[in-house]
C-alpha cells in the first residue's frame, strides 16, 4: 500500500485560555486519492484539525506528516501543493470574480487553470465580471472552491464546500469533487451535509467533543447501524397507523400479506439506514 | 528573487482597488491637506517673522508631512476587514513570502503618498510657493522614508490589535501629540520651554524642521541630517520589528 497523504498521530490542540483541548488526540491517516470526511458536530473541532494541517495553527502537540514530511518541515511550497478551501468565504470584494482568481494565479508557480474554465465550472461564468461584493452566499462559497483548485493541488482542504448552496448546485459541486479525486487528487473534507458524505466520501471520520468516535466507508456505518426494513402505512376502521417490519424477517412474518389481503395499505417505504441516523447514534453516544 | 516578485505582486493587488476607484481611494484623503492649506494658511499671513511673510514657504512642508503621517500611520486600517473576514488568512495558506504580504501593502501606500504629495505641490505652486526643486524632492524622499517606517507600524499595530474599536482609539492618541508638538501649525519657537522640550523628544518636529530646510534648498541646515536620521532610523527598526512578526506569524 502506498504512504498515506496525510498521517496524523494524537493531535492536540488547545486555543489559549480555554479550559479544555479543542482536538484532544486525534489519530488518522488519508489514503493518496482518497476523499476523505470529516463530520461531527458544531465545535467538535473539525475546523481546527484542517488549520494545523494547512499551517495555519502552529501550536499543536502530537505528530503530522503529509507527503510524508513532518508538517513544521514544510515552508511556503507547501502551498504548491495543497490547495485549501475555508469554511467562511473571503474574497478581495471590490474586484470581480475573474479578476478574484486571476489574482490568486498569479500567486502560484504551478500553471493555473484558465479562470473562465475555472468559473463555469463552479457556475460562475455569468457573473465573471461582476464585483464580489454583490454576490450571494452561495456564490461566494463557489468562488471560494474554485480558488482552492486553481492550481491543480495535489492535496485539497476543503471546510464545507457545498455550504448555502441549493440541492442541484450541491450536486453539481460534488461532482467537481469527485472529479478532483479521479484525476488523482486526495481531498479532506469537512461537512454537515449528510448527503454529501454519503455520496462523496470513500470513508468518513466522525469527530466528537475532539476526539475522532469512528472511521469507516458510508457503507460500512450503514450496514452496521442501520436497520434495513419497510414501513407500512395503513387504514383501518378510519384510523392511519403504521408499523416497521425488518428485511431480515420479512418472509417469516404475516402481517403485511395480512393487511395487503384487506385492502388496508396505503403507502410502503423501504426503511434503510441514512447517515442521519449514524451520525445521531454515533454522536449521542459520544456526547 | 522571491521577495521582490512576491512583493511586487502584493503591490500590485493592493494596488488595483484604487485603480478601480481614484476618487474615493486618492481624492478623500487630500481634503484635509487642501483644507489646512486654503483655510489655515491664510491665518498665518497676519503672523509676525518669516512665518507671516512667506507663510505657504513655511506651511507647506509641515502639511506634506502631516499628510505622510496620516496617510501611513492609518494603513493598518485598512487590513482590519481582511483579518476579520479571513482574505488575509487565505493569503497566508498561498506560497508567497510572509514578508512581502506586509511589503507590499507598504509600497502601495507609499506610492499613494508619492502621488498625493506631488499633487498638493502642483497645486499650491500657482498660489506663490517658492521652492527649490531639487530640495521639495529630496524632502518627498524623506517623507516616503518615514512613511515606509509608520505604516509598517500601523500593519503590525492592526494584526496584533485586530480589533476595529480599539485600532482607531490607539492611533488617535498618538497623533495627536504627535501633531500638536511638531510645529506644524505654530513654530514651537513660540512655546513655552517645557513645552518646547517636549516637541524636542517628538521625532516628528525634527522631520518637520528637516523638510523646511530642504523645500528652502537649504541642504547645509543641521536640521536636515538629523531630520533624515529620524525618519531613516523610523523605517529601519520598522521594518525589522515587522519582518520578525511576519516570519513568526507564518513560514
Ligand atoms: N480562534 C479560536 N480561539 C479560541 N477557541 C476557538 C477558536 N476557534 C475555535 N475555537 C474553539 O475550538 C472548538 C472547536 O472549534 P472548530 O471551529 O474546530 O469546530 P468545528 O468542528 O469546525 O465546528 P463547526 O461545525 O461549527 O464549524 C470550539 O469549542 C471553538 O469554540
Ligand atoms: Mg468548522
Amino acid at each position: 500500500m502506498d504512504r498515506p497523504v496525510i498521517d496524523a498521530a494524537d493531535l492536540r490542540v488547545r486555543y489559549r485560555g480555554a479550559e479544555s483541548d479543542a482536538v484532544a488526540g486525534m489519530t488518522f491517516t488519508v489514503a493518496s486519492g482518497e476523499v476523505f470526511g470529516f463530520l461531527g458536530p458544531s465545535g467538535a473541532g473539525k475546523s481546527t484539525v484542517q488549520r494545523v494541517l494547512t499551517r495555519l495553527l502552529r501550536g499543536y502537540g502530537g505528530s503530522a506528516s503529509v507527503f510524508g514530511r513532518p508538517l513544521h518541515a514544510w515552508g511556503a511550497e507547501y502551498y504548491e501543493r495543497i490547495g485549501v478551501g475555508f469554511e467562511l468565504p473571503a474574497a478581495f470584494g471590490k474586484l470581480t470574480a475573474a479578476e478574484n482568481l486571476a489574482a490568486v494565479a498569479r500567486l502560484y508557480r504551478r500553471p493555473a487553470l484558465p479562470v473562465g474554465e475555472l468559473l463555469d465550472l463552479v457556475d460562475l461564468g455569468a457573473v465573471a465580471d461582476r464585483r464580489v461584493d454583490g454576490f450571494s452566499k452561495g456564490m461566494r462559497m463557489r468562488l471560494n472552491l474554485a480558488r482552492a483548485l486553481i492550481h491543480r493541488p495535489d492535496l485539497l482542504f476543503l471546510d464545507e464546500p457545498t455550504g448555502g448552496q441549493d440541492p442541484v448546485h450541491a450536486a453539481a459541486l460534488r461532482e467537481v469533487i469527485r472529479d478532483q479525486a479521479r484525476r488523482g487528487a486526495t481531498v479532506f473534507l469537512t461537512t454537515h451535509d449528510m448527503a454529501t458524505a454519503d455520496r462523496l466520501c470513500d470513508r468518513v471520520a466522525f469527530v466528537v467533543g475532539g476526539r475522532i468516535a469512528a472511521v469507516d466507508s458510508p457503507r460500512a456505518f450503514k450496514l452496521r447501524y442501520g436497520r434495513p426494513g419497510v414501513r407500512v402505512e395503513y387504514r383501518i376502521g378510519g384510523r392511519l397507523d403504521s408499523a416497521e417490519l425488518p428485511l431480515d424477517r420479512l418472509a417469516a412474518d404475516s402481517r403485511l400479506a395480512d393487511l395487503l389481503a384487506r385492502g388496508a395499505v396505503e403507502t410502503v417505504h423501504t426503511r434503510e439506514a441514512s447517515l442521519d441516523d449514524v451520525f445521531a447514534t454515533v454522536t449521542r453516544s459520544r456526547l | 528573487m522571491p521577495l521582490l516578485r512576491d512583493t511586487w505582486l502584493v503591490f500590485l493587488r493592493q494596488l488595483r482597488p484604487t485603480l478601480h476607484n481614484p476618487v474615493t481611494g486618492l481624492g478623500f484623503s487630500l481634503l484635509q491637506p487642501v483644507l489646512y492649506l486654503a483655510l489655515f494658511a491664510p491665518l498665518l499671513s497676519g503672523m509676525p517673522g518669516a512665518m507671516g511673510r512667506n507663510s505657504l514657504d513655511w506651511f507647506v512642508p509641515g502639511v506634506l508631512a502631516m499628510l505622510a503621517l496620516f496617510g501611513t500611520s492609518f494603513a493598518g486600517f485598512g487590513l482590519l476587514p481582511e483579518l476579520r473576514s479571513g482574505a488575509h488568512e487565505r493569503l497566508l495558506a498561498a506560497p508567497v513570502s510572509r514578508v512581502a504580504l506586509l511589503l507590499g501593502r507598504v509600497m502601495r501606500d507609499i506610492a499613494i503618498l508619492l502621488v498625493q504629495s506631488t499633487a498638493i505641490l502642483l497645486l499650491v505652486i500657482p498660489f506663490g510657493l517658492r521652492v527649490s526643486p531639487l530640495g521639495a524632492a529630496a524632502g518627498l524622499l524623506v517623507l516616503l522614508v518615514m512613511g515606509v517606517g509608520l505604516g509598517t507600524l500601523s500593519y503590525m499595530l492592526a494584526m496584533s490589535v485586530k480589533q476595529e474599536f480599539v485600532f482607531p482609539a490607539i492611533l488617535q492618541t498618538t497623533t495627536m501629540p504627535l501633531i500638536l508638538l511638531s510645529g506644524i501649525l505654530l513654530p514651537m519657537e513660540l512655546a513655552p520651554t517645557w513645552l518646547y522640550t517636549l516637541s524636542r523628544i517628538n521625532p516628528l518636529s525634527h522631520v518637520v524642521d528637516a523638510e523646511r530646510a530642504l523645500f528652502a534648498g537649504d541642504f547645509g541646515d543641521p536640521s536636515v541630517l538629523l531630520g533624515s536620521g529620524v525618519a531613516l532610523a523610523v523605517a529601519v527598526v520598522a521594518l525589522a520589528l515587522g519582518t520578525r512578526l511576519m516570519r513568526r506569524l507564518a513560514a
